[in-house]
């Protein structure tokens, strides 16, 4: 409720600053127009190339181990590179005409039919990312309703469907709890030769209690 | 043996009394799920709960190991399945909580917590009988996998932070009305369309979770 109520306040301090609300609006969003896209897109490439090279590293390493928690460990950090790669890929999809339209990915799309979002007037601008749910944060109405309305196909696909951890540019997980920080202002701390970055003061603390527990293995 | 008979008499005499007034008093209060178990029934039935939890379920470790990106995909799907009736937080102090029989216990205690992993997994996947804990197999491997996950998740209910239950609300599954308003509230941000409506007009009182 209180929620609620914050959004509310925000929305209308936000509309006595219209032009401030569309360069906000402008630099969240990446707007469908092409040039600029083009350039973000190309930027995002050499970011692309790291979390592949990453993700391969991760694997190989696994493939060594032998080990079924490794490769376990593995094909997580895979599917959340891919997650990472679909997110940098978004400014490009918006600069060319989407290429993927009627591709879906499974495991990413977890009842998209369902959502009432797909019928909404939002959904008919001009979005490239219709259909493709992007696991971006706050304008996230597609991907929500899930646990409301489970697909009708597989009454068990709502406890299993797969939960996005939202992943973005340049950014670092906290070791204990997974969140997403920024590692410029986020609190951190060096174990083994690697810095972790988090989320809060407590989880740091967390961390320094029993950092073996929750140092990860060398991603790159 | 006249003696005999006349005692049985009696012992069902008093038993058919007893019953009678047992059924005069459920017939005229009725049976409310909103009184809370009385604590030798809360003994006596966690007892059996306890009984019904297959030993070798019991004594089960977790196989996915501990990572922040379990605990992220654990407490997302807490979020989406689990926090209607247990709360983000894990209080159960939710509308749908507060209002079962037994209530939703408040995970982050020991009654929950003093569980093994095992028994944490087993009551995930199988439910608890007459109570409001549904049984969420799905009999396959990756649920399994994702049953674990939240037995992870569970572990860190009471060291959660403001930051981890802020991200969870964004996950928490809602309402069309909800949605549809969320989307006004974003489409006038970006300075198109009209002023959001106001929250219906006719707030149904069932709604919020804590």
């Amino acid at each position: 409720m209180n929620a609620r109520i914050l959004r509310l306040l925000i929305a209308v301090a936000v509309a006595l600053v219209p032009s401030v609300a569309a360069a906000q609006h402008d630099a969240h969003q990446a707007a469908p127009s092409g040039g600029a896209d083009m350039a973000q897109c190309a930027q995002v490439q050499p970011l692309i190339q790291n979390i592949v090279a990453a993700a391969t590293a991760r694997l190989e390493s696994a493939r060594q181990s032998n080990n079924p928690a490794d490769m376990r460990a593995a094909i997580d950090s895979l599917e959340s590179a891919l997650r990472d790669i679909r997110t940098q890929l978004a400014p490009c999809a918006a600069a060319v005409t989407d290429p993927h339209a009627g591709h879906t990915v499974p495991n990413m799309q977890p009842a998209a039919g369902d959502a009432p979002a797909a019928s909404s007037p939002a959904a008919t601008a001009p979005d490239a990312h219709a259909g493709h749910q992007m696991p971006m944060p706050p304008p996230a109405p597609a991907g929500q309703p899930r646990g409301t309305t489970p697909s009708a196909g597989d009454p068990q696909a709502g406890h299993m469907g797969a939960h996005q951890t939202e992943k973005s540019a340049g950014k670092e997980t906290d070791p204990i709890n997974g969140l997403m920080v920024d590692p410029a202002s986020a609190p951190k701390a060096a174990y083994q030769g690697q810095t972790y970055y988090f989320s809060s003061e407590a989880s740091r603390k967390e961390f320094l209690q029993s950092p073996a527990k929750f140092a990860r293995k060398p991603k790159q | 043996m006249k003696a005999v008979l006349k005692a049985f008499g009696l012992l069902v005499a008093l038993l058919l009394v007893a019953g009678g007034i047992g059924l005069w008093y459920f017939v005229n209060t009725g049976v409310s799920a909103k009184a809370r178990p009385g604590r030798l029934e809360e003994f006596i039935a966690r007892r059996v709960r306890n009984m019904a939890i297959s030993r070798h379920a019991a004594s089960l470790t977790n196989p996915v190991e501990y990572s922040g990106n379990v605990i992220a995909e654990g407490r997302a799907h807490f979020a989406d399945h689990c926090a209607t009736c247990h709360a983000n937080s894990g209080s159960g102090d939710t509308d749908i909580g507060r209002g079962l029989w037994p209530k939703a216990p408040d995970m982050r205690l020991s009654q929950t917590q003093n569980l093994t992993d095992g028994e944490l997994f087993w009551i995930i996947e199988n439910g608890v009988r007459f109570t409001g804990m549904p049984a969420w197999s799905t009999g396959n491997k990756e649920g399994e996998e994702a049953s674990w996950h939240l037995v992870h998740f569970i572990r860190r209910l009471p060291m959660m932070t403001a930051e981890e239950l802020e991200d969870m609300e964004s996950l928490n599954p809602r309402s069309p009305a909800e949605i549809r308003q969320q989307m006004e509230e974003e489409q006038f941000l970006k300075g198109g369309g009209d002023q959001p409506s106001a929250p219906s007009t006719t707030p149904h009182t069932h709604g919020g979770r804590k």
